[in-house]
Order: C-alpha cells, then sequence, then structure tokens
C-alpha cells in the first residue's frame, strides 16, 4: 500500500476538519488515484457534505487504490491545529490502522492516532436541478443569517430576477431583507424562476462560520421547496458543498 | 361521540377506588389521631424525614415514623414501588406519622438535626420515637389538602417535644459525602448517584443540608430537594451526552402505571431538545360531569421545552420536567446515545391524588426498558404514540414545540430521485 498526503499549510485540512465538525463526531475519507473525498450526513438527515479535493491539490500526493480511513473529527482536527499557517503537513496511513501525521517546522512534530471502523455504504447526492443562484461574500452571507435569528430559527429565501429577499418570522415579530444588484456583498444573481424556500439558520451559520474564513465567497443555488446548495470556494479544495433539505409547511 | 370499552370500566374503577381510598384516608387518619393524642410515637422509620417549605427561611422540619416496628423501609423508598397500585402506595404514606419542629434553614448543627442526620444514614429502617408537645396537630383534612406534586402524601403532623432513635448502621458511602467538607455539593451529590445511592435517599440526604461545602449547607424544603437533585444529575449526565453519537433512528416507547400514561419519542440529532407534554382532566370542568373522561374539552394541556440552553423559568409541569429528564439522560449515558427527545404524558382521572414525582422518574425508566418500535418518519412514530391517549392527536401535536421542529423539517434523503 502506498499512501502519502502532503499539503503546504494546514488551512486545507482545518476547513475540511470543521465543515465535518458541524455535521459528525465521525469521518470516514476515501482516498484514491484521482483524490480525497468525504461525503456524509448529519443523524437527522437534514444536511449533506460533499467533499473532493484532487491530487493536484497537494503537494505530493501517492495513493495507488482505493483506501478508506476513519478518524473521529475532534481527534484529528486537535492534531491539525497543532500546525501553524507555514507548516507542511504529511499524512500517512500505517498497516497498524494508525495515522500518522508529520508536521515540519523549525523541527519535526510526529503524531500517531489510531484509526476507527469506517463506514462502509455511500451516501448518495439528491438529484436536483436550481432555479436560482446567488453569490454572496461570506461577511455578507453571515450578517444576513444573523439578522434573521434574532427573531426566526429559519429564513426563507426568496429569489426573483431583480432582487433577493432574506424573510424570517417569529413569535415575536417578523424579519425581512432586501438585496438587489447594487447591495453591498451581493456578487451574483441568477434567476431562471422564482424561487422559494425556507431553511434553518443553524445549519447555515454553523456551516458558513466554520468554512466561510477560508474563503472568499459563498454560491447558494436552490429551487422552490427543494435543498439548497452552498458551495465554499476555497484555495486549493476542488469542492465543498453543503446541501440542506427545506422547511415544509403542510 | 361514543365511548371506548376500556374508558367506561374506567369510570367504574375510578367511583370505586375514590370510595374506597377516602374512607381508608378517613380510618387511617382516625387511628393515627388517636395515637398522637397518646403524646407518643415509636415504630421504624423507613428512614424518613420531611423538611416542609412554609415559613421560608424557617423551616418545619423532622421525622417522618409509622406506629410499627420491622422493615418499614418500603414506605418510603419510591425506588420500589413499581408494579403497587395508587392505592397501597397511598396506605404506605399515610401510616406515617410527621413529627415537626420549626429550624431556621442556616442550622444544620445541634443535637435535633444531627440525629435527624444520622436516621437518614442508616441502611435500613431503624427504630425511633418521638413524643409530642401538647396537641398541636396539623392534618390534612381531607386527602386533596395539603398534597403537592413533587413529595408523596403522608399522614397527620405534630410538634415534636423530643426526639430519639436506636444507633444506626451507616451507609458509608452517605458518610463519606457528609464528611467531605471541601467538596462542592454538585460533586457529592455525583458521587452518591454513581455509588447507586437512589435518587429519592439522595434527595433526602441534601434536604438535611449534609452535602457540600460546610459553609454553604443548609436545609433544603423536601419539595425542592427532589427537583434540584432531578436537575442536578441530569445537567451533569448531558454534559458526557453531549459528545456521544446520535441515535440512528426514529424510535418509541410506551408505558403506562398508576392512571399515567406515557410516550416517549426518540429523534436523531445533534443537539439536545427534550420536550415534555401533559394533559390532564380540569377538576372544575369536570365536576358537573358524571364521566370524567369523556368530554373532549375537559383537558388542560401544556408544553414545556429546552434545546442546549437548558430551560431558565420555573416548568408549567414542575417538577415533573427534570424527574423525565433524569430518567432520559440516564438512558442515553447508558446506551452512549443522544437524541432530541418528546414525551406525552397523560394523566387519567383516576390517578387521584399526586403521589410525588419519583412516579414520573420511575414510569419514564421503565418505559425505556419496555419494547422499543422503530419508524421510518416522525408521523409514523407520533401515531403510534399517541393512539392509546384520551386527549385528541391534534391538541397534542399542535402545542408541541418539537414536532414542528422536526414534522416541517424535510430530509435530503427525500429528494435522492
Amino acid at each position: 500500500m502506498v499512501f502519502q498526503l502532503r499539503t503546504k499549510s494546514p488551512d486545507e485540512w482545518k476547513a475540511v476538519t470543521s465543515a465535518i465538525s458541524t455535521l459528525v463526531d465521525e469521518a470516514t475519507f476515501e482516498a484514491t488515484v484521482d483524490g480525497v473525498s468525504f461525503r456524509g450526513m448529519d443523524p437527522s438527515h437534514v444536511a449533506l457534505i460533499d467533499i473532493f479535493w484532487p491530487n493536484s491539490a497537494f503537494d505530493r500526493y501517492e495513493c495507488d487504490k482505493l483506501i478508506k480511513f476513519g478518524v473521529r473529527i475532534d481527534e484529528f482536527s486537535k492534531l491539525i491545529k497543532r500546525a501553524e499557517k507555514k507548516d507542511s503537513i504529511e499524512i500517512d496511513i500505517t498497516d497498524d490502522s494508525m495515522l500518522q501525521m508529520k508536521i515540519f517546522n523549525g523541527y519535526k512534530k510526529e503524531y500517531k492516532m489510531r484509526l476507527i471502523e469506517s463506514i462502509s455504504s455511500s451516501t448518495p447526492l439528491p438529484k436536483l436541478t436550481f432555479n436560482s443562484k446567488i453569490i454572496l461574500s461570506t461577511t455578507a452571507f453571515d450578517r444576513i443569517l444573523s439578522d434573521v435569528q434574532v427573531l426566526s430559527e429559519y429564513v426563507t429565501i426568496e429569489t426573483r430576477p431583480k432582487n433577493i429577499r432574506f424573510l424570517g418570522k417569529g413569535d415575536s415579530g417578523e424579519a425581512d431583507i432586501l438585496l438587489d444588484s447594487e447591495s453591498e456583498g451581493l456578487e451574483e444573481l441568477i434567476c431562471n424562476e422564482e424561487s422559494k424556500s425556507t431553511y434553518s439558520i443553524d445549519y447555515l451559520l454553523k456551516i458558513i462560520k466554520a468554512v466561510g474564513g477560508s474563503g472568499g465567497a459563498i454560491s447558494a443555488e436552490y429551487s422552490s421547496k427543494m435543498p439548497l446548495r452552498l458551495e465554499f470556494k476555497v484555495a486549493n479544495i476542488g469542492r465543498i458543498h453543503f446541501y440542506l433539505a427545506p422547511r415544509v409547511q403542510d | 361521540m361514543s365511548e371506548k370499552p376500556n374508558v367506561i370500566s374506567s369510570i367504574n374503577k375510578y367511583q370505586e377506588i375514590k370510595k374506597r381510598l377516602e374512607s381508608k384516608f378517613n380510618e387511617q387518619l382516625r387511628k393515627r389521631m388517636f395515637i398522637i393524642q397518646k403524646k407518643v410515637v415509636d415504630g421504624s422509620s423507613p428512614p424518613s424525614v420531611f423538611v416542609g417549605q412554609e415559613g421560608y427561611p424557617k423551616v418545619r422540619v423532622g421525622p417522618m415514623i409509622p406506629a410499627q416496628h420491622g422493615n418499614t423501609a418500603i414506605m418510603d423508598l419510591p425506588e420500589k414501588w413499581k408494579g403497587l397500585s395508587l392505592e397501597e402506595i397511598a396506605n404506605y404514606r399515610f401510616s406515617l406519622i410527621r413529627g415537626i419542629s420549626t429550624i431556621k434553614i442556616e442550622n444544620v448543627t445541634g443535637k435535633y438535626i444531627e440525629t435527624l442526620q444520622e436516621m437518614v444514614m442508616s441502611k435500613r429502617a431503624i427504630e425511633s420515637e418521638m413524643q409530642f408537645d401538647d396537641l398541636i396537630i396539623e392534618n390534612q383534612k381531607n386527602f386533596h389538602g395539603g398534597l403537592n406534586m413533587e413529595h408523596s402524601p403522608f399522614g397527620p403532623s405534630a410538634y415534636i417535644k423530643s426526639f430519639t432513635i436506636a444507633n444506626p448502621s451507616i451507609d458509608k458511602r452517605i458518610e463519606n459525602m457528609f464528611y467531605e467538607k471541601d467538596i462542592i455539593s454538585t460533586d457529592a451529590i455525583m458521587n452518591l448517584y454513581k455509588n447507586n445511592i437512589e435518587i429519592s435517599r439522595i434527595s433526602k440526604v441534601f434536604s438535611l443540608g449534609m452535602l457540600g461545602k460546610n459553609k454553604n449547607r443548609k436545609l433544603v424544603p423536601t419539595r425542592w430537594s427532589i427537583s434540584a437533585i432531578d436537575d442536578i444529575i441530569s445537567k451533569n449526565l448531558l454534559r458526557i451526552i453531549s459528545s456521544l453519537p446520535s441515535v440512528d433512528t426514529i424510535c418509541a416507547f410506551k408505558y403506562n402505571h398508576l392512571a399515567n400514561y406515557y410516550s416517549i419519542i426518540l429523534l436523531p440529532s445533534d443537539r439536545w431538545e427534550f420536550e415534555m407534554i401533559e394533559s390532564w382532566h380540569d377538576q372544575d370542568k369536570t365536576k358537573n360531569n358524571n364521566n370524567p373522561f369523556n368530554s373532549h374539552l375537559n383537558y388542560v394541556i401544556v408544553s414545556d421545552y429546552e434545546n442546549e440552553k437548558k430551560i431558565v423559568h420555573s416548568p408549567k409541569i414542575a417538577g415533573a420536567f427534570f424527574a423525565a429528564r433524569l430518567a432520559i439522560t440516564e438512558y442515553f449515558s447508558k446506551m452512549k446515545r443522544k437524541a432530541a427527545v418528546l414525551i406525552f404524558r397523560e394523566i387519567h382521572p383516576d390517578y387521584l391524588m399526586p403521589l410525588g414525582v419519583w412516579q414520573i422518574r420511575e414510569g419514564i425508566r421503565a418505559a425505556l426498558k419496555e419494547n422499543k418500535k422503530e419508524f421510518e418518519n416522525f408521523k409514523d412514530a407520533s401515531m403510534y404514540a399517541l393512539e392509546d391517549m384520551l386527549v385528541p392527536k391534534e391538541s397534542w401535536i399542535k402545542t408541541s414545540k418539537i414536532y414542528d421542529l422536526f414534522k416541517n423539517q424535510t430530509r435530503i434523503t427525500e429528494f435522492l430521485g
């Protein structure tokens, strides 16, 4: 078995682990010749994360066949956090089910961590077509959701060709936030068909706070009463997709 | 609306038990009063103590002693009451005569309190004797008076002149915490809990100001002490539970005893969400109705909810909330799992007197030991949970915060195409 991953900095690993940690405690990564991927849902199956990290993004990537490795996310990210921004990180899997992490800095740090049993079943992706797409800066997205959260646990996103509204309704009142092409933070608005759908703010804010810091803008795509897909642009990582199932009224 | 057959038999049973209970209560009361008038009661205390809340911070504290000898432990050990009828439990409780003496809550030393403390450390029922003052007697006029939801009922009370006990055989586990005066009460409580001391005993020990840092020790009214113990232990268990994985499937449990019907739904969730909804029949509205089970309009329904931010106000369902939370967190720490929890409790009119929150704690503990049923979706689980309830399903569902949170939330798996 040949398996070795090396990155120039811990940032990508940090983004990946903190994204995953918003949904699950244990994660099974899958590595192939092409790259490393993760896919998993939270226990209530409301959200799904789909990550693909291509081999080209690594400083060194050696993997000759499919390898699955399971980690406890909090333990794994504790080790990652011991690396500073400019440290390179190397990860190997040893034959005795241990993950070996080397952090290169002024001196060489080496950790070994026991792997956990990996999950064999794979999570399929929902089949979706998106009628609306918006791209918002992380800061704007975070702020808008926090604005709505003051009054409501859910946000209704209403996209029209010229503008987009974020609505919230709680026991004590209502929130209404309107953005158009002039608004700060709104980088793109595409509306093929008017779309209106409601999502849990808690899930959205958790993932945005976890990953947002590593990237610039977030793209959000959805259709009426269908799941929302967030795409985080993180340098070097091919894909971080976050799917969130909508709330519907009877 | 047609009546369910089991409802009709419940009504007959209800009237019958009510009559029997009342006459038994009056008969017991006469007997006890006769004993009290002799100004002395000697018997084996289970051991049992009671701290009233009236007059706080000057409270009325004392032992409870039945006029009988031998192994009376059962009379004050709710953990052993599973399977007993309401009448049997009430009879145990009515036999306990309560001695009282007014003491400031800070006074946790002195011969009287120390004797009580020694008594509750006893491993088994203990021979005791109390002599009464000049016949200042208090009693419940009928069994609806002087009762509340948290603690169990008891017989008449009288002011104590003197009180003595035989030499007790002390439970070391409790004694160790009693003499451990440098740790906070939470740690002492958790120590007793982990050492398998029954919840009812921990709350007795706590009510006599026997736990925690020396300077903080004080008497705690029994009623508050019971809920404080349920609250403290379950909060501590929750800290460990929060890092456990969630259950994988929606499941439900049911149990009923003492005219209380419990249904519990566990939902996969990473967050702590806990809701308990209770319904009971409104006494005022049922007064003019011969059949208290019949009308759909005669019930009250209330809910209490908390998430990771623990409940801050007093729950509307009072100590029941904490007793239920204790049973649930205990289950999760044993199963090494967590979940969002929705509990339904329907109290039927033949629950003729509140017996104390132990019956909620034990009811839910028992439910979680019964058959677990798994479900594909929340709707089916709710149908199952509510099928035996007299109060209509829609009313429960309309009241539930968790139902709203989960029911309207779709799942990714519904969109796999």
